[in-house]
């Protein structure tokens, strides 16, 4: 730097900040002394801090001298524009660099020249701006172009901020789609509100992602069809589903999809312009479905009108219908009129002809058999009267009297005033077995008479009455008659009210009458009556009215005894008789059970039917026969009884029952003895001794049981022991007095028991006594045999003492003896056989006390399972020297496995004194040969031992196991050997036999029991 | 070899008595041997005193008439234990028999010896109870 400072100033004028100063104010290039900011790495620039900038830079930048801001938080294109990343270059280089630019942003344009260098910490930058300079005409034809395109490019900005003004301001919903994803490039708040999104969540946004609740409503389809054929659509009322509130809700809208078009013509997009119209469509729709009711409801009128003209057309045709009959009616009234008039003129005509047949009347009059009277004039006198009459009267008649002269009685009778009436009107007087009470001359006293009167009035030929026909027909006789015969019928007919009634007071007692009654009538037996008790009998069916025969068409005997009955009169009283009622439906049929009576009754001294009365019994009857049942259960029980059962009654002991078992021990048949006093049908059990039990038990009514007993019945024939033994029991039977009535007797016979009980007893006596015997002698032997043990103790211990004193005695004396004495002749022999002597005496002891041991450990040793090979194997080896000596074969076979269970000291004792008696007693001609098999055998374990020894004759074999037998002289040996062979076997359970020859050899055969 | 104090032989077979002295005396095994021929005279000997050393070793037959030696031993245990404590005491039996070789396991005794008394048997019970042996020459 120094070096450099001297080449650049001059020598008198030193570096310095003033001269620095100086250099920055008078520059003409801006120059900017920028500090990077670097990264963390300490390398790369982030941006540049201003430090300072000289006037000239202040002046082109329009900065102050130091900017509060960076470099580019002032000029963010300086990244875009290439500047930054030369600053950052040339800091990065520390070489000085330079870079040129036009740069038309951030209030700057102009074509800059730029040189930077790393100074130190900072970054130092000169700069011009071309602006600076006057400029070429190129330069400046292009800047006026330029500003021209910058202004269309303003004015199509103000237009396109109309356009948006338009758009945004417009009181329609307006939306702008573009491409095939319908991208909403321009919207309104009004679509936006619509889709009930914001203007941002929707602009930009594809419409199906912007809203996507429109999927599969059809309307990207109608884009798309707009796109793809230019053609506008329009919607109108046309519903959509919408956000609103949260819900979708169906929304209608009228609307139009425009495609626009660029200046090439092609489509662009396609415009929606739309008008949502939900609350007219709405309530349009409301008006509609009003005007549908009122529709509905006119409709309802309409018919209602229809109906009632109808009923209006319907009473129209009535009255019509009702003004024919009128007419008919009246039409009808005149002909009767008509026909009326014409019968009265007839009956006029007719009473003409009569009046004139009138005198020819009176004629006949006088004869007929009524009496007859012709009355004239308002006083009634006779003109006319027949005997008839006369005689009625009591012959008081005359011509031209009055009536009331010649009866007067009859005038406070009335009759006057009749004939007075008809007289006056005309009109004639009827009268039926009318009383009359006319005076009898016979009796001087009125009788009473009925009479037919017809009082007739009589005209003249001007129609006025002139008179009285009166024709009178005397009916006493006939309506006294009837009088008697109505009096008769009025009785008859109170009697046949009064049976209704009793009959009737009867059914109200056969209704409530617990019988079942049912009344029958006629000879088929018709069903008259019946009770309720009787109808539930034939549960559900219907009888009154019906036969028998219908009803129960299968009772057959029954309408045989209802015939019977009908036709003799005779009742029939049927008990007990089973009826198969119908049974309800559901329920199976029940038997049941009735008392019948068939009664004829009577009407009239006729029987007109039959009363059938039945009482139900079936309780009475099913309980009954349970009794009976049970009886015949308890007869069968007795009569099969395993035991024998009798019942006796009375003092006198009846039997009453008695079952066959009781008859067996009897020996008779219960046939033969029941309903005979017990002792009297069998006399052979009186007099031993149970009288006075059976009287006992009568008199206390406790009771009495034999066990055992001994009875003798007579009843050898049956084969039974006359002598038998009873266990019996005898039970007062107490009545319903609680006195003793009698007896049962239960019980068992015994005999067999007792017999065979006695046969053993008496066995078991001489058992006993075997026993006793037995003991005893047991007891002596034992004696004998512990005295036989004491006996060899004592002779081993006893003999002992004294041979060995003479042993000791003998060696003292050998000593004392003088050696001259020693000398003599036979002193040293008789000296050795002496000793011999001893020696022999001492064996002989030494064997009593083998034997007396052998006894004592036949009682303690105990017995265990021993392996026979191991241990013959064991007593060959101890062989071995004796059967080298012997030059002896010994071969030994055992079965594999083979154990016995005995004292193993036995067993070896046992096969070594077999073994070397074997080789000891062999035939001195031919070398000892010896087998010893081992087998098992029928659950034994069997050891034979065969030589080719001397072999024993029978009478050797007999003495062999006898004890000091010694069968042979010439081998040593004590004969015992084989006696304590045999003890040991025999006390281990087992056997020994010999089978031999002599000269042949011999065979020992030893059983023992095999190990458990 | 030092001779014993004292020995009491107790045995009613007098042959036995004689021979056992003999042997005794031929030993040189004592200077004071005492012979009872009963159970009872041992006891009379032993409660007397004549003035000789108390018996070191007593031989004691097992069977004898009278007080047998199994008695002897039961009347022995009630005399004052210093005096047993100072004598050892060999049964002499004719039979090892079990029933006898039972009996003595239960008796407070040094040994049993079988019958006859011979010199290897009187030299085996020094040698066991007196850490004492015979002379081999004699």
């Amino acid at each position: 730097m120094a070096d450099l400072d001297s080449r650049l100033l001059p020598a008198d004028v030193p570096v310095s900040e003033a001269l620095l100063h100086v250099l920055l104010n008078v520059s003409l290039t801006g120059i900017i002394l920028f500090r990077p900011v670097l990264a963390a790495n300490g390398t790369d620039v982030l941006d540049l801090a201003y430090e300072r900038l000289n006037p000239a830079a202040q002046r082109l930048l329009h900065l102050p001298a130091r900017p509060a801001e960076s470099f580019l938080t002032l000029y963010p294109h300086a990244i875009a524009t290439g500047v930054f990343a030369f600053y950052a270059q040339a800091w990065a280089s520390g070489q000085a660099a330079q870079h040129q630019t036009n740069y038309q942003h951030d209030q700057l344009d102009g074509y800059f020249h730029l040189a930077a260098q790393r100074h130190g910490p900072l970054l130092v930058v000169s700069f011009t701006d071309t602006n600076d300079q006057p400029r070429t005409a190129v330069e400046q034809a292009l800047r006026e172009s330029q500003a021209r395109e910058q202004q269309a490019l303003a004015a199509a900005q103000a237009e396109r901020h109309k356009l948006h003004a338009l758009l945004t301001q417009a009181p329609v919903a307006i939306a702008l789609f573009e491409g095939s994803e319908l991208r909403v490039t321009a919207t309104n708040a009004h679509m936006a509100a619509i889709w009930g999104r914001s203007l941002k969540e929707v602009v930009g946004q594809p419409l199906l992602a912007a809203v996507p609740e429109l999927r599969g409503q059809g309307f990207d389809a109608l884009l798309h069809q707009v796109l793809a054929t230019r053609v506008p659509v329009t919607g109108v009322e046309t519903p959509a589903q919408m956000q609103r509130d949260g819900h979708l809700q169906t929304t209608y809208y009228n609307f139009v999809y425009q495609p626009i078009y660029d200046a090439q013509g092609q489509v662009l997009g396609v415009v929606d312009v739309a008008v949502e119209v939900t609350e007219q469509v709405l309530a349009r729709r409301r008006v509609q479905e009003l005007n549908d009711e009122l529709a509905v409801a006119n409709e309802e009128l309409q018919t209602n009108n229809e109906e009632l003209l109808a009923a209006n057309q319907a009473l129209g045709q009535t009255q019509y219908d009702l003004q024919g009959l009128n007419q008919d009616l009246e039409a009808r009234v005149a002909a009767r009129t008509a026909e009326t008039r014409a019968a009265l003129h007839t009956a006029q005509t007719q009473r003409e002809q009569l009046r004139t047949q009138q005198g020819l009347l009176s004629q006949i009059l006088g004869q007929v058999p009524a009496a007859i009277a012709a009355l004239a004039g308002p006083a009634h006198r006779y003109t006319f009267f027949n005997d008839q009459y006369h005689r009625i009267v009591a012959g008081r008649t005359a011509l031209g009297r009055t009536v009331a002269e010649v009866v007067p009685e009859v005038v406070a009778q009335g009759f006057i005033g009749l004939l007075d009436r008809v007289y006056a009107t005309g009109q004639p007087y009827v009268g039926s077995e009318v009383p009359v009470l006319l005076h009898d001359s016979a009796t001087g006293r009125g009788r009473q008479r009925y009479m037919d009167l017809i009082y007739q009035p009589l005209f003249d030929g001007q129609q006025q009455p002139q008179g009285i026909l009166a024709f009178i027909v005397d009916v006493t006789d006939k309506v006294l008659a009837q009088r008697q015969a109505d009096t008769l019928q009025a009785a008859a007919l109170a009697a046949v009210q009064r049976q209704s009634q009793e009959r009737e007071n009867l059914y109200q007692l056969f209704e409530q009458a617990p019988a079942a009654i049912c009344l029958l009538r006629e000879p088929d037996h018709r069903i008259e009556y019946l009770n309720p008790a009787y109808q539930a009998l034939f549960a559900g069916r219907q009888l009154q009215g019906r036969t028998v025969a219908e009803v129960q068409p299968d009772a057959r005997e029954f309408l045989a005894c209802l015939n019977a009955v009908y036709a003799t009169g005779t009742p029939y009283h049927g008990p007990e008789e089973l009826l198969a009622s119908a049974p309800a439906p559901g329920q199976p049929p029940q038997p049941h059970y009735f008392n019948f009576t068939y009664q004829a009754y009577r009407e009239q001294g006729r029987i007109v039917g039959v009363s059938v009365f039945a009482f139900d019994v079936t309780d009475k009857v099913l309980a009954r026969q349970q009794r009976e049942a049970q009886q015949a259960e308890l007869q069968r029980i007795f009569e099969q009884a395993p035991v024998a059962i009798a019942i006796m009654r009375g003092p006198t002991l009846v039997v009453e029952l008695a079952n066959a078992a009781v008859g067996r021990i009897w020996g008779r048949a219960p046939a033969h003895v029941l309903g005979r006093p017990y002792f009297e049908a069998l006399p052979d059990t009186a007099g031993q001794g149970f009288e006075q039990g059976l009287a006992q038990v009568l008199h206390t009514g406790q009771p009495f049981s034999l066990t055992e007993a001994p009875v003798a019945f007579a009843r050898a024939h049956t084969g039974q022991p006359t002598q038998a033994y009873v266990n019996f029991v005898f039970q007062p039977l107490i009545n319903d007095n609680q006195h003793v009535s009698g007896i049962i007797a239960i019980g068992t016979e015994v005999t067999e028991q007792v017999q065979a009980r006695q046969q053993v007893q008496a066995l078991n006596q001489a058992l006993q006594a075997t026993n006793a015997a037995l003991g005893d002698t047991n007891n002596r032997l034992l004696r004998t045999n512990t005295d036989l043990d004491t006996f060899v103790y004592t002779a081993s211990h006893d003999l002992k003492a004294p041979i060995t004193n003479i042993e000791g005695l003998l060696t003292a004396l050998h000593e004392q003896l003088p050696p001259a004495a020693l000398a003599a002749p036979l002193v040293p022999r008789i000296l050795h056989l002496m000793r011999d002597s001893v020696a022999r005496f001492q064996q002989t002891i030494g064997h009593l006390t083998d034997i007396g041991q052998l006894q004592q450990e036949a009682a303690t040793a105990p017995a265990e399972a021993v392996a026979v090979a191991t241990l013959v194997e064991a007593v060959r080896l101890d062989l071995a020297p004796l059967l080298l000596a012997a030059q002896a074969t010994l071969t030994v076979e055992s079965a594999p496995g083979l154990a016995v269970q005995c004292p193993p000291k036995t067993l070896r004792s046992v096969v070594y004194n077999l073994l070397s008696n074997a080789v000891k007693y062999c035939d001195p001609a031919r070398p000892p040969v010896v087998a010893l098999h081992c087998h098992a055998h029928a659950g034994q374990a069997v050891l034979a031992v065969h030589d080719n020894g001397l072999g024993l004759s029978e009478g050797q074999q007999a003495q062999l196991f006898r004890m000091f037998r010694r069968l042979h002289s010439h081998v040593e040996g004590s004969g015992v050997g084989l006696y304590m062979v045999k003890r040991l076997v025999e006390n281990a359970g087992g056997t020994i036999t010999v089978q031999s020859q002599p000269g042949q050899g011999s065979t020992f055969t030893v059983t023992l029991p095999l190990a458990r | 070899m030092e001779k014993l104090s004292s020995v009491l032989l107790v045995d009613d077979d007098s042959t036995n008595n004689f021979l056992n002295e003999l042997l005794f005396k031929n030993l040189s095994v004592t200077d004071h041997l005492l012979v009872a021929e009963s159970g009872a005279q041992a006891l009379g000997l032993l409660a007397q005193p004549t003035g000789a050393p108390e018996p070191a070793l007593i031989l004691l037959d097992v069977n004898m008439p009278g007080m047998s030696g199994i008695q002897f031993l039961e009347a022995y245990q009630q005399l004052p234990t210093t005096q047993q404590a100072a004598t050892v005491i060999i049964m002499l039996t004719t039979t090892m028999d079990a029933r006898d070789l039972a009996r003595l396991d239960e008796l407070s005794i040094a040994g049993l010896v079988s019958k006859p008394l011979t010199k290897e048997k009187i030299d085996h019970i020094l040698q066991l109870h007196f850490q004492r042996q015979l002379p081999a020459h004699t």
